[in-house]
């Protein structure tokens, strides 16, 4: 077992992905068929090995609990160690900013003490890939690091919370920023930390709960030994409604889909005992993912369904995202359409978006536009 | 002593040969089965279903991974402080050990299992039957006319009764005669091989079984004969809905393709009723570029370069580009690779079939594909 506790924060929001994003925190958003974001962090955490995790809940816990409840699935209901449904502050509804608030983890603090290990592994869940944290463990020992950020040194979807990591040839931080967009080394909101450090960090800046742990790191890169670790493997993240469909489709490339879904790594959600998906004698599917409860009558191109979703006869879906147990009447041809849970698009309705702007269909049953929200036609719907 | 009201007691050592090499490395309940179940989870699932929550498994033959299957019975929901799933596989005592000998005995052996529960009612069951069943109609029929001993009974073609265990009863469903495969069948009504017990009239019929030493120790050949012979009160229940024995290969096969139909002999899909089963976490199933899929079900894990047509794929099947797999069934972890070609075929678990293999069964011979093809 590694010598190190994981945190990881869902207290923060996010609107980059409109009506999806509105009523469910980040690590509840619905990922891959049949994920939520919750799970990658939980399972990277889990798969290296780490059996003491704290995980910071927001207000609007919901439908994290939902899905993560005790931790089961995950083997964390133990006796030794195992889940901590830590509290987040309400703060961290407006927060649209960080991702680490500082009162998050001042608020939690006994549990950090009382555990017994020497490292922090904090992250986030905004970000999707398969990594093993002992891998950043030694590299944080062998540099001799206080803080290790982990980056990823392609040219990323970088939104206003992201930050980018300036680094030197032997991998120590020189700066961290904010400002810039789409620049490369992309701080994968994932790092090491010393336990003694972050209580020194903690202690003093009690007065400034409000600020974020990066922004204070970034302040204090001449105080601590902070370095980089560059992560090889695939990476996705979003920052709008477009980019939440690519990432989704990324995985329709064997290759991403074999790393992420790992064998030896296995990616763990919540299970629903759906049976598997069933295809008709007039179904036509191709370059898609497909869940459980599915029944498939139509055609499918380019797309993701999720769990329990039916699409009837004579329908049409291309470039497409569908969420759980939603229904696509007959005759009706999306393209370009994230469809959230529990929708409907009645027979023989034909929406079109375009790869630049997919449109929703929120819980409302209305048509809304990445962002805008704008209304866009609300014709024929019940 | 917990006093359960009922306790089902199933029935799952046995090795099951005809399914030929499909139970060469695994006991019958735990043989995959439309893609992400194992068979026993039906009655499993019929057991939570009826809010049955103390069962006892049998385990016999080749249990690892039906013992890993089963666990603690978390799966549905069968992991509670008084009751839930037990394994009971034979045991050693002072008087030496010995191995289930016939589903009688088995029973037999359990019997301070079944004392630590102090049931009213025990129900035994199988773990190779593909139906969906209230238990509770059947206890209130067995309570409502006092009987010591209740079998359900499903109606079968007179022509083909003989194949059957087959009961005679009056108009009130009283058993008035059992007969094994008669040659001219007097009744349509055939034994599913689900019985409940008077508790109390289940264990002195076991007691006095063992003291019979040419009896084959078995319930439909001695325990049930007996008890009619000795006067007791024996009532046929009537099952109305589908029921599927998959012993061999042919019921097997047939029963799965049952499932591929638009209106399917047996819904997996029902909401009201769910089959629960231990699942892996693999990623949804992903079709390729060049792959399709027409009446057909596929599990989670698998990954379709080729085309499907009337099968089942099931959890992490690989089928390579290329590949045509028509009426047949790929169980858990094959891998079909490139360029083959599989008709009216049963592909076994983790079995890799390389390129370029032809495979042609037909619907009166189906072939069933393991690592010795």
């Amino acid at each position: 077992m590694p010598n190190m506790t994981g945190i990881i924060s869902t207290n923060y929001s996010s609107d980059c992905c409109g009506a999806l994003t509105h009523d469910r925190g980040i690590g509840a958003m619905p990922f891959g068929g049949r994920y939520r974001l919750i799970d990658f962090p939980l399972s990277n955490m889990v798969n290296s090995g780490i059996i003491d995790l704290g995980l910071i809940a927001p207000m609007n816990f919901r439908a994290l609990l939902d899905h993560v409840g005790i931790g089961k699935e995950w083997a964390l209901s133990r006796k030794t160690g195992g889940l901590y449904i830590l509290p987040g502050s309400p703060f961290g509804l407006k927060n649209l900013k960080g991702r680490f608030l500082i009162k998050d983890i001042t608020k939690n603090k006994d549990v950090l003490e009382r555990l017994p290990n020497d490292y922090i592994a904090l992250c986030a869940t905004s970000k999707v890939f398969n990594i093993d944290y002992r891998d950043i463990l030694e590299f944080h020992l062998n540099h001799n690091a206080d803080i290790t950020l982990v980056y990823k040194d392609e040219l990323l979807r970088l939104g206003p919370k992201d930050y980018s990591i300036i680094a030197d040839e032997s991998q120590r931080v020189i700066s961290i920023s904010n400002s810039s967009r789409d620049k490369s080394n992309c701080f994968l909101d994932t790092l090491i930390i010393n336990k003694v450090t972050l209580e020194k960090i903690v202690y003093e800046y009690r007065s400034h709960e409000h600020m974020d742990l990066i922004e204070l790191i970034s302040k204090n890169l001449s105080v601590f030994n902070v370095f980089s670790y560059n992560f090889k493997g695939y990476t996705s993240s979003f920052n709008s409604i477009k980019g939440y469909l690519n990432a989704n489709q990324d995985l329709l490339d064997y290759k991403i889909n074999e790393e992420i879904f790992s064998k030896a790594r296995p990616i763990i959600t919540k299970t629903h005992d759906n049976p598997p998906a069933k295809y008709t004698s007039v179904s036509t599917v191709k370059n898609s993912i497909i869940s459980t409860g599915c029944i498939i009558k139509g055609t499918v191109d380019n797309s993701i369904i999720f769990r329990g979703v039916i699409i009837m006869e004579g329908s049409v879906v291309k470039n497409s995202v569908v969420l759980q147990n939603s229904i696509i009447g007959e005759n009706a041809n999306l393209n370009y359409v994230v469809m959230d849970k529990q929708t409907k698009i009645n027979d023989n309705e034909r929406i079109e978006g375009t790869s630049e702007n997919p449109i929703i269909i929120d819980k409302d049953h209305k048509y809304r536009k990445d962002r805008g929200y704008n209304v866009k036609s609300n014709k024929g719907r019940p | 002593m917990f006093n359960k009201r009922i306790v089902a007691m199933l029935l799952a050592g046995g090795q099951g040969s005809r399914l030929e090499c499909l139970t060469k490395t695994i006991a019958k309940p735990a043989v995959s089965f439309g893609g992400k179940y194992r068979m026993i989870d039906f009655s499993l699932s019929n057991c939570i279903n009826s809010g049955i929550d103390t069962v006892g498994v049998l385990t016999q033959y080749r249990p690892h991974v039906l013992h890993t299957y089963l666990g603690n019975g978390a799966a549905w929901d069968l992991d509670l402080n008084e009751g839930g799933l037990h394994i009971l596989p034979p045991y050693y005592t002072e008087e030496g050990g010995n191995w289930y000998n016939g589903t009688a005995d088995a029973i037999f052996r359990n019997l301070d299992f079944l004392e630590r529960y102090n049931p009213k009612t025990v129900l035994i069951l199988s773990g190779d039957h593909l139906y969906k069943m209230d238990y509770h109609k059947m206890i209130e029929f067995h309570d409502k006319n006092n009987s010591d001993a209740t079998i359900s009974v499903i109606r079968v073609p007179l022509e083909e009764a003989g194949r059957f265990g087959i009961l005679n009863v009056d108009s009130s469903y009283r058993v008035t005669e059992f007969e094994e495969k008669p040659d001219n069948p007097k009744s349509e009504l055939a034994s599913m091989g689900i019985y409940l017990f008077k508790y109390s009239v289940l264990k002195e019929a076991l007691l006095n079984d063992q003291q019979d030493y040419s009896s084959k120790n078995d319930f439909g050949k001695n325990i049930l004969p007996n008890l009619l012979e000795s006067g007791h009160n024996l009532y046929a229940y009537a099952f109305n809905g589908y029921w599927q024995d998959c012993g061999t290969i042919r019921s097997y096969f047939d029963a799965q393709m049952g499932l591929l139909k638009d209106v399917p002999d047996f819904d997996i899909f029902d909401k009201k009723y769910k089959i629960y089963s231990n699942t892996n976490i693999s990623p949804p199933h992903h079709i390729g570029e060049k792959g399709n899929a027409k009446q057909s079900l596929i599990a989670n894990g698998a990954y379709i370069g080729g085309s499907v047509f009337n099968s089942i794929i099931s959890n992490d099947g690989y089928i390579g580009e290329g590949s045509i797999i028509e009426n047949s069934l790929v169980l858990p972890g094959a891998r079909i690779l490139n360029n083959c070609r599989i008709e009216y075929s049963i592909v076994c678990e983790n079995v890799t079939i390389k390129d370029n293999t032809q495979i042609r069964g037909s619907i009166d011979d189906i072939k069933v594909v393991s690592n010795e093809y």
